[in-house]
């Protein structure tokens, strides 16, 4: 799927961390130290955040808080909300709805959730846009966010020394830029990078979620296959080279994989960044969370970027977003007296 | 790139000396054969010779002989297409 979306703007950009680090050194004891050195050494993840008792909601609604306040954007005017999580506090409802309240929206918003991981954010880009487009919603805030430590085996290292939990926030608004969105999905590769759920009923309940499971080598030649052609085909669609973009933001899986796709295809270093070192690799959350930690270092606006990511489905999604207006707010830490359970 | 060079890129993924491995060294023998190699060399195969190898068939070889088979069957399928 191809597309171009004009009249739209993405107003705002944070994110939320958890407070709480595991740093990788940690786990020599339990996987041992050459090990931890050597899958440090290729990821580039020294540490991860971990939600602890926070839940997914938790980090949203502290994102969104912080977005709304930072931006002095009234919650009344927000239409619509939309989250993106693999992790939601409930399998029903969802944690959007939950936001409504907690956030003291309008009972008017549209408010529901998306189940996608790393190629969620342009999911969510894309819906917000449509929400604005279809006619019906002036300001859409978009969260994304996953406690994905909690799904993770401790004894799969190759898991548990990769994924890291945060949320985000964005808001989308009705204005004068564009996007552009190439989309692909491919289902046959499901059970490379999934987290199966089993119903069963019991005494106790009505089933059980299996961990995270992902299988590196599938996921690394989906990406190797996928994500440059995409992102040629983003850029032919939308009529740019390569040398016009200031910024590849490119979902943050780790820094082995981001530096071979940065040298495949001949992108300079400066404009790809790689952030993954103290957060590791956030699902959903790794593009705005990319974009809200550059602001701490930086406070030059960008012209546009291509924002691209890949994964779980298995499935692809680029954007070629105006980003001159874009205000990118640092993220807040969240602190554990903030469990809402 | 040839099979000598192929050899000491395995070797330095492995963490082993390129003299410890001969064509017929089992990798399941050795700790480092792990995902984590296997995407590395997914990438060097993929640099050097400009294909993507099946993750499938990667755990299916245990010998750099039955890699260097398995490359070179992908490439002539490559250029029959």
């Amino acid at each position: 799927m191809k597309t171009s979306l004009p009249l739209i703007r993405l107003c705002a950009v944070t994110a939320s961390l958890p407070s709480s680090s595991q740093c990788m050194a940690d786990l020599a004891e339990h996987f041992g130290e050459l090990e931890v050195k050597r899958i440090v050494h290729s990821t580039g993840i020294e540490a991860i955040r971990v939600a602890g008792d926070l839940t997914t909601g938790d980090l949203c609604f502290a994102a969104a808080q912080h977005l709304l306040t930072f931006t002095e954007t009234d919650p009344a005017g927000v239409d619509a909300v939309v989250v993106v999580t693999q992790t939601p506090d409930d399998l029903m409802p969802g944690v959007a709805v939950q936001l409504q309240h907690r956030l003291g929206l309008s009972k008017d918003v549209v408010a529901f959730d998306i189940n996608y991981g790393c190629s969620g954010y342009i999911y969510g880009l894309y819906q917000a846009a449509m929400l604005i487009r279809a006619g019906g919603c002036h300001r859409v805030l978009l969260c994304t966010g996953d406690v994905i430590s909690k799904l993770l085996n401790s004894s799969d290292r190759h898991v548990r020394m990769v994924f890291g939990d945060a949320a985000s926030a964005s808001l989308v608004e009705a204005g004068e830029d564009r996007f552009d969105f190439v989309i692909r999905s491919d289902g046959s590769g499901r059970t490379h990078l999934n987290t199966p759920l089993r119903y069963a009923r019991d005494s106790t309940g009505s089933g059980r979620l299996g961990h995270l499971h992902m299988h590196g080598a599938e996921i690394m030649r989906f990406a190797l296959d996928g994500v440059p052609a995409l992102i040629s085909e983003l850029l032919d669609f939308c009529d740019r080279q390569k040398s016009d973009i200031p910024l590849f933001a490119l979902h943050q899986a780790n820094g082995f994989m981001l530096n071979y796709l940065r040298k495949s295809m001949g992108i300079d270093k400066s404009a790809m960044p790689i952030d993954v070192r103290s957060v590791g690799n956030t699902g959903p959350s790794s593009i705005p969370l990319l974009l809200s930690r550059r602001a701490q270092s930086s406070s030059q606006p960008t012209r546009e970027g291509v924002l691209c990511g890949f994964g779980v489905g298995l499935s692809l999604a680029a954007a070629r977003v105006d980003l001159l207006r874009t205000c990118c707010i640092p993220p807040v830490d969240v602190f554990p007296d903030a469990a809402s359970r | 790139m040839s099979n000598d060079v192929l050899i000491q890129q395995l070797a330095s993924l492995l963490e082993v000396t390129s003299d410890s491995l001969s064509p017929g060294t089992s990798l399941s023998t050795l700790d480092t054969w792990d995902s984590l190699a296997k995407i590395s060399l997914l990438t060097v195969v993929h640099e050097h010779y400009g294909i993507t190898l099946e993750a499938d068939d990667l755990d299916k070889i245990d010998t750099p002989a039955e890699l260097t088979d398995l490359i070179q069957n992908r490439r002539s399928a490559a250029a029959c297409r």
